[in-house]
């Protein structure tokens, strides 16, 4: 074949150029220290980059999770702790008093003291970490216990309510004969018993009906209907102007007076609220402890006295009611449950003031009852932080072993990458050398 | 008869000089790239009877002087030219995309989508922290606007395509104008019958060029020449026809119009299959949503269908994470709002069949309502126009951490999110493709193989553009040492000639000077 010298030199430089390139690879390799740096070079290798870091980042985030985990589960296990006590404590005292050989004074003495506890374990189960309470479930930011060891649940203070007034009804839908609507409507003191059990065929009959049944009852409340357009209004209930008590409406099951278009709220606490924090893809961890595991709830009997039956498992316990309408809000305790540690504890201090011995021998046995139930409760946490531990133990690794792999796709060997630029360093000199002699001599040098 | 001699000396002069000028003019363009090596033709005069001697040569002549230019070469060399710029315009093109990709760095989709997930995570442990919703709402504004970036910089690629076809078009026409003028000056010169060698050289030059950019075929017949493309005359000997441009409308991006390519002339599209512009039109793709481009029907995977495939990621999580949302209750007791709207529109501006948002069944994927809704979110909500929603940017309240109003610890919807990111169902329509994760990686790695691919391809191309010019060279390049030895072949001639011009010289010198003088 022909060869002309403008070949050689393109074929020179066509090498050189060839050269050059793989040059410029191994050095970006070399500086960057990455085996690639477009998608395109590697595709494996940058998808499965890609769900390494990924996998990374979740893990991180587990064990974040964990962390937040311990210290919430640590501060309630402080917590149990102090509860113990207490209740270790106030058996002592129940022991004490129940030889009956103590003077009147020595029982106040011991009343009093209890009344001090019993005020620390109140306080011991508003307890709150991070600015939320502990044990309140998913009501983080209202206190499980009022001063009367009765569920409070709710952080609404009584209102001033001069007026009530709902959502607009439509008179189609007031049909209470199969099933009768009651509520009381108080003013401060004095209460108003309405029953609603006809079919409404206007809301002007509606309104004469409840103004019928107020006017039987003690109290001056008016009820009005306002924004009347056809059949459908408004209902409102006003307090007289010379009166300054507060306004409010309870029925004994929450949701009943959506019909007429006011909001009742009754905010139980439920066994079912619980959080869960994500250790893992389907790992999760319950981090709290509802409050009715630990003070239960009070039944009493007839007579008032307390029934034997803690109720730990309750599913749900009832704290403040809260009546929600146009104006405002406002709670009241009529409904609420009482935690049946604190009534334990407050038929203690009234068998210790009036010497009821019977009652103090049975609270002793009471007592053990609830030792026995928070020393369950502290071993179900005491596993679950057992169990935490482990698992941060394994994502340490997992996070070791993940980078390992990370690094093993990514990172480019430096040594072999110095080779390789060494090795490259020396093909593009001999080539420039070669090249170089190659394409100089012509035959004009040779001839004279 | 008596000068014959003397005559055929000088005509071997004459040759010789010829000769040594055509050898300057190869060595003088040794370095011109379009340039063919000219080869002299030399023959014998035709000899004269001569009367008892017999034939006596009477000296010889140059024929022809002809350029050394194997039109088999030319023509591979315009194919392949061809094929090497396609596949050089879509890699570079590609890689243009898979910069704006930005994989596997720390500013990628997949680091915000993961940001997103890490701060919902963080909200999950304590869902009544303020601080915590924000770094949720800052993570999804990040999020969606990631992609809004990330399509704008695909739009303005596009454009930068259409630019780049705009140009070629009329370096198209311009060629075609060069090629004709050059015709009509061939066609002067060889009227009578020599060759026009420069020109033909520079006309080879200028096809050369344009082969890359359109793929043409060329056929010369009665010594004019016809370059067609896909079958129409762009130039038939001195006449060329126009390409033109007309506007056509980009449903990806409304107000970038494309540009589509039209014979001037009868007003028919431009077809192509190689060359430069066919390689921009297959990447930019034709505006339309899933015709060339889109990847769909076999297609060429341009820029239209990764803008498709962001689209489709934008509609499916926000439909996913709203329908989530919406069903979930906020911290203001509501529920029915939603997470990510387009334009950042709040939801009570969004009605789907009449119904406002919290009137719809977005539980039961089945429901009637809920493909209504997801129908109204793919058709809407687009990469470029993906934002949180009004409610969100006003009132943090409205983020629906909870499944019911009792509490604010209540995470339970937050949960819910976070499952998402898990379910293999995430995108289902209209083929099952994974979680979120997964589709950002099959559409990087469509990427990844679609560019190494046209990498491959474009070395392969050059290899063979490398060989064809190697051997166009091979064939009709000017070698310094070949015209060197001829150089000194045609002076050595040039010297015999002289010798015996001066040797006839003597001779003639005696016959008419000494002849006759005798006694003088």
């Amino acid at each position: 074949m022909r060869i002309t010298n403008n070949m050689l030199i393109s074929n020179v430089m066509n090498n050189m150029y060839n050269n050059l390139e793989r040059m410029n690879k191994v050095n970006q390799q070399y500086s960057s220290g990455r085996k690639f740096s477009m998608p395109s070079d590697d595709p494996i290798g940058v998808t499965k980059s890609m769900r390494f870091n990924t996998d990374l980042g979740k893990l991180k985030q587990y064990q974040r999770n964990l962390k937040d985990a311990q210290s919430w589960m640590e501060m309630t296990e402080d917590s149990l702790t102090e509860v113990n006590d207490l209740v270790k404590r106030m058996r002592e005292v129940a022991v004490n008093a129940s030889n009956q050989t103590n003077t009147e004074d020595e029982l106040k003495a011991f009343a009093a003291e209890i009344e001090q506890k019993r005020e620390q374990l109140v306080q011991t189960g508003n307890v709150t970490y991070a600015g939320r309470y502990l044990f309140s479930g998913f009501k983080t930011d209202v206190p499980l216990l009022d001063d009367n060891g009765n569920y409070k649940l709710t952080g609404y203070e009584n209102s001033d309510i001069s007026e009530i007034k709902g959502d607009t009804i439509d008179a189609s839908q007031l049909d209470f004969s199969s099933e009768a609507l009651n509520f009381d409507i108080k003013l401060g003191e004095d209460k108003a018993s309405i029953s609603l059990n006809q079919n409404y065929a206007s809301l002007s009959d509606l309104k004469s009906d409840i103004n019928a049944q107020i006017a039987s009852s003690s109290t001056a409340i008016v009820a009005d209907i306002e924004n009347q357009v056809g059949t459908s209004g408004q209902l409102v209930f006003k307090r007289p102007a010379d009166t300054e008590a507060s306004l409010l409406i309870e029925t004994p099951k929450s949701g009943d007076l959506e019909k007429l278009g006011l909001e009742d709220g009754r905010y139980p606490l439920k066994q079912s609220e619980v959080s869960d924090y994500n250790l893992g893809v389907s790992d999760d961890i319950t981090v709290n402890t509802v409050g009715i595991k630990i003070f239960g709830k009070a039944e009493f009997d007839d007579d008032g006295r307390l029934i034997e039956n803690p109720n730990y498992d309750q599913s749900e316990v009832n704290g403040y009611e809260i009546v929600k309408d146009a104006n405002g809000k406002r709670s009241s305790d009529d409904y609420a449950d009482k935690s049946y540690v604190l009534a334990v504890v407050d038929e203690f201090t009234d068998a210790l003031k009036s010497g009821d011995f019977d009652t103090i021998q049975k609270t002793i046995k009471r007592f053990d009852g609830i030792q026995e139930n928070i020393l369950q409760n502290k071993a179900e946490i005491g596993a679950k932080v057992k169990r935490l531990e482990l698992t941060d133990n394994r994502m340490g690794d997992e996070n070791i072993n993940f980078t390992k792999l990370l690094s093993e796709n990514e990172d480019a060997d430096m040594m072999q990458v110095y080779m390789q630029m060494k090795i490259e360093e020396n093909i593009y000199n001999s080539s420039l050398s070669a090249g170089a002699k190659i394409i100089q001599p012509t035959l004009l040098d040779f001839l004279r | 008869m008596a000068w014959g001699g003397f005559n055929t000396v000088v005509s071997g002069l004459f040759t010789s000089k010829k000769s040594l000028y055509v050898t300057g003019h190869n060595i003088a363009n040794i370095s011109n790239k379009d340039f063919s090596r000219q080869i002299i033709t030399q023959s014998a005069t035709d000899a004269e009877k001569v009367y008892g001697v017999g034939m006596l040569g009477t000296g010889t002549e140059i024929t022809d002087v002809k350029r050394v230019r194997d039109d088999y070469i030319n023509n591979k060399f315009w194919d392949e030219s061809g094929k090497h710029g396609d596949w050089e315009t879509r890699m570079e093109r590609l890689k243009d995309i898979e910069n704006a990709f930005n994989e596997p760095t720390d500013s990628s989709l997949r680091q915000v989508t993961d940001d997103l997930y890490k701060a919902i995570e963080q909200l999950n442990n304590n869902p009544s922290d303020y601080a915590s919703k924000s770094l949720v709402r800052e993570s999804a504004r990040t999020f969606t606007g990631q992609l809004n970036e990330l399509a704008k910089k695909l739009y303005n690629l596009q454009s930068e395509a259409d630019f780049q076809i705009r140009t070629k078009v009329n370096q198209v026409n311009d060629y075609g104008a060069q090629i004709a003028e050059v015709n009509k000056q061939i066609e002067a010169v060889e009227l009578d019958g020599s060759h026009a060698n420069d020109l033909r050289d520079k006309r080879d030059g200028l096809i050369d060029d344009l082969s890359k950019i359109v793929n043409i075929d060329v056929t010369e017949y009665d010594g004019k020449l016809n370059l067609s493309i896909g079958g129409m005359t762009l130039v038939d000997h001195d006449n060329n026809n126009k390409l033109l441009i007309k506007e056509i409308d980009n449903a990806h991006n409304p107000e970038e119009k494309l540009s589509k390519i039209y014979w001037e002339g009868n007003g028919l599209e431009l077809k192509l299959t190689d060359g430069e512009i066919k390689g921009l039109i297959d990447v930019r793709g034709d505006g339309s949503i899933d015709g060339n481009g889109s990847g769909e029907d076999s297609s060429y995977r341009g820029i239209p269908y990764y803008v498709n495939r962001l689209n489709e990621f934008a509609a499916t999580v926000a439909t996913q994470m709203n329908r989530v949302h919406a069903t979930g209750v906020g911290q203001d007791g509501e529920s029915g709002k939603l997470f990510m709207t387009s334009f950042g529109k709040n939801t009570e501006d969004i009605t789907i069949n009449g119904k406002a948002i919290k009137d719809l069944d977005l539980e039961d994927k089945e429901s009637a309502d809920y493909k209504a809704f997801e129908a109204y979110m793919r058709e809407n909500v687009k990469a470029d126009n993906i934002d949180i929603s009004g409610d969100l940017k006003q009132d943090l309240d409205t983020l629906a951490t909870a499944t019911a109003e009792d509490g604010p610890e209540n995470n339970k919807n937050l949960k819910r999110f976070l499952d998402l990111r898990n379910n293999k169902k995430f995108f289902d329509t209209p083929t099952a493709q994974g979680t979120p994760d997964e589709f950002l990686k099959s559409v990087i790695s469509t990427l990844a193989v679609d560019t190494q691919q046209a990498k491959r391809m474009e070395a392969n191309e050059a290899t063979i553009m490398k060989n064809v010019k190697e051997r166009r060279m091979s064939d009709s390049g000017v070698s310094k040492d070949e015209e060197t030895a001829n150089m000194i072949k045609f002076q050595h001639a040039y010297n015999a000639n002289a010798r015996m011009i001066r040797t006839l010289d003597e001779v003639y010198n005696i016959v008419v000077n000494q002849l006759g003088t005798m006694g003088r």
